[in-house]
């Protein structure tokens, strides 16, 4: 099976400083792809250059579709810019630019899968609502109604739960699963979490200093090992109680000054 | 399944969100015509509104209407004080579209058309036309009206050239239109201390009026309205793909760069042109669109076309004052739009949640 996403010799540079350094790697289609790494690694100007706004973007190729990335890839930012005013429904809408012609506007074909993204992701509620009212998860939520309206096949996410409590990141999470396995997407998604990491990606890209640290599924490159190396932090894996991995950094200063799950940023 | 449901459901809230609400949309326009009419039957030689009305009406082809109106009053209604109105509406309404387009680029509400230096540029034109006295014209324009356009596209052209440094950032495009707003007033406030003898006639220019308006001048904002207005008008659904910022906006289709340039290209032509026949006037291009925001949401589908409507209406009633509260002598009509612009402003900012901004 031909990949998803093609990544060859991407390298991006700021001030004479490479923060990708040569990175190729391939992105399977209908999975997901968790991308890890510190801070700094590099994961974001990857991101950037996969959804086409960073340098580097003519290094992507998208080797199942045909036309502009914008077409069939969405992009979910860590933090979207929700403008003040604009209803759920004016938002989500705005996915169909991609499909519309210079000048034209809205026909009632774009309504239409408008209105069915919102209905997808369980918004009809909100449909008329300010985007200022919504809370962190209910945003989010939005923006991916955004991505399926834009007839997304692949869905680039940065960090989409950063800002999110415990709660509202398991419920994106939980909703980005539902939509890649009902739709058959691919996703792509820097993550912090590596417990989350485990639990919802099938592949990992671990990224260090701007190179690929360690790639290929989950459960081989979420190895302690592996992370310990690339995070520069002793790592422990342990089986949660349902039997899923939690993926914990090891403090090596006192013993015992315990740790929780979420990486510290 | 899901999509047959939807159909019958969620468009309704879909299709409501950008259609422009008629209430407003009558309102802006009911302001609009009422204050043309006002404007024309009040001023030194009083008119009565209903002659006022027949003899417009009689001038529709083919129409013959007794407007009971006497020569002298028809000649006064036609060839001074509806030229007047007519360019006072236009002026206001390129401002203020003008103002929503650049709100919409900088994606700033406090962006308004004079922001790249456009005022100070026009400013600048018309005192070097005044204090050197510069006596020749192109047409309906004089020395004055020719320098100010030109000298507010040289700010434009000189704010867009050293905004280049940082392509993506609208911010340094603003710091650039500072930059050249400072170094042109400079000149100009040079200008003024060294010629005192026409300190007045500048001053005069530099808080507007549409006391020299004629219908060739109200050819020329009209042809420049219509293009660029037109032009504004187009954008305006770009210009709600913006609002989400030109990252987020570029992975949706949109070329943000393209956008830009187009709306500050009609904005600041349309602009340049207005200021350039009825000298600065402020505040109607910050405030107009703001209250149309406050009025009706804040999608630019609403925004544009009722600014101009709005802008309209509110510059012809601010000259309405600025012609009868010291008559017969006139005030500027910047000094108009401030002074009542400035509380009414407040007053929507007070009434309204401050989010809409």
């Amino acid at each position: 099976m031909s990949a998803a996403i093609v990544i060859r010799n991407l390298t991006v540079t700021y001030d004479n400083t490479p923060v990708v350094n040569d990175v190729s790697l391939d992105i399977q289609p209908g999975r997901w792809t968790a991308l890890l790494g510190r801070n700094g690694a590099g994961k974001s100007s990857l991101i950037a250059a996969v959804v086409g706004i960073g340098r580097g973007a003519d290094a992507v190729s998208f080797p199942e579709h045909r036309g502009p990335r914008y077409r069939f890839c969405a992009y979910v930012p860590q933090s979207p810019v929700l403008p003040p005013g604009m209803t759920v429904a004016e938002y989500v809408l705005l996915g169909r630019t991609a499909h519309m012609g210079w000048l034209s506007s809205e026909r009632s074909a774009d309504r239409q899968k408008a209105a069915s993204a919102i209905r997808q992701l369980d918004m009809d509620r909100f449909a008329d609502r300010f985007l200022d009212e919504l809370s962190g998860g209910e945003s989010q939520r939005v923006v991916l109604a955004r991505a399926l309206c834009q007839d997304a096949r692949i869905l680039v996410l940065d960090e989409p739960t950063s800002s999110l409590d415990v709660g509202h990141q398991l419920e994106v999470l939980d909703l980005v699963a539902e939509l890649a396995r009902d739709q058959g997407l691919t996703i792509l998604s820097a993550i912090h979490d590596l417990t989350a990491a485990a639990r919802y990606a099938d592949d990992a890209v671990v990224l260090d200093t701007g190179r690929v640290a360690a790639i290929g599924p989950v459960d081989s490159v979420l190895t302690p090992e592996t992370l310990s190396r690339s995070f520069g932090t002793p790592m422990h894996r342990m089986l949660g109680p349902d039997g899923s991995p939690i993926i914990i950094p090891l403090h090596t200063a006192p013993a015992g000054a315990s740790t929780t799950t979420g990486q510290e940023s | 399944m899901a999509a047959e449901t939807a159909l019958t459901v969620a468009p309704a809230a879909l299709s409501r969100s950008f259609r422009l609400p008629a209430k407003t949309l009558l309102a802006t326009i009911g302001a609009f015509v009422g204050s043309a009419v006002l404007s024309l039957s009040v001023g030194a030689a009083g008119l009565p509104v209903s002659g006022v009305i027949l003899e417009l009406l009689d001038q529709i082809p083919l129409l013959g209407i007794d407007s009971g109106l006497t020569d002298r009053q028809s000649t006064i209604l036609l060839q001074i004080r509806l030229p007047r109105v007519v360019l006072g509406g236009l002026v206001g309404a390129a401002l203020a579209m003008s103002g929503a387009g650049y709100q919409g680029v900088f994606r700033n509400p406090l962006a308004d058309p004079f922001n790249l230096g456009i005022a100070a540029g026009a400013g600048l034109g018309a005192t070097i036309a005044l204090a050197f006295d510069l006596d020749w014209a192109v047409g309906p324009l004089g020395s004055v009206q020719l320098l100010a356009f030109g000298g507010a596209l040289l700010a434009v052209v000189g704010a867009m050239l050293i905004g280049r440094v940082a392509p993506n950032q609208t911010a340094t495009l603003l710091l650039a239109g500072i930059a050249i707003a400072s170094f042109f007033t400079a000149i100009q406030t040079l200008l003024l201390t060294r010629d005192v003898e026409s300190q007045r006639s500048i001053l005069a220019w530099l808080f507007g009026s549409l006391i020299a308006s004629s219908w060739d001048r109200v050819t020329i904002v009209a042809f420049y309205m219509v293009v660029c207005g037109s032009i504004l008008f187009m954008m305006r659904r770009h210009l709600d793909v913006l609002r989400v910022g030109e990252a987020e906006a570029a992975t949706l289709g949109l070329d943000p760069a393209r956008v830009r340039l187009i709306v500050l290209f009609a904005a600041s032509l349309l602009t340049a042109a207005a200021v350039s026949v009825t000298g600065l006037i402020a505040f109607v291009g910050l405030v107009v669109p703001h209250a149309i925001r406050m009025l009706a949401g804040s999608s630019y589908r609403v925004v544009v076309p009722l600014s101009a409507f709005g802008g309209a209406a509110f510059m012809i009633l601010a000259d309405v004052i600025a012609r009868t509260v010291i008559a017969p002598a006139e005030i500027g009509i910047g000094v108009v739009t401030a002074f009542i612009g400035a509380p009414f402003f407040a007053f929507l900012l007070i009434r309204t949640r401050a989010g809409a901004l």
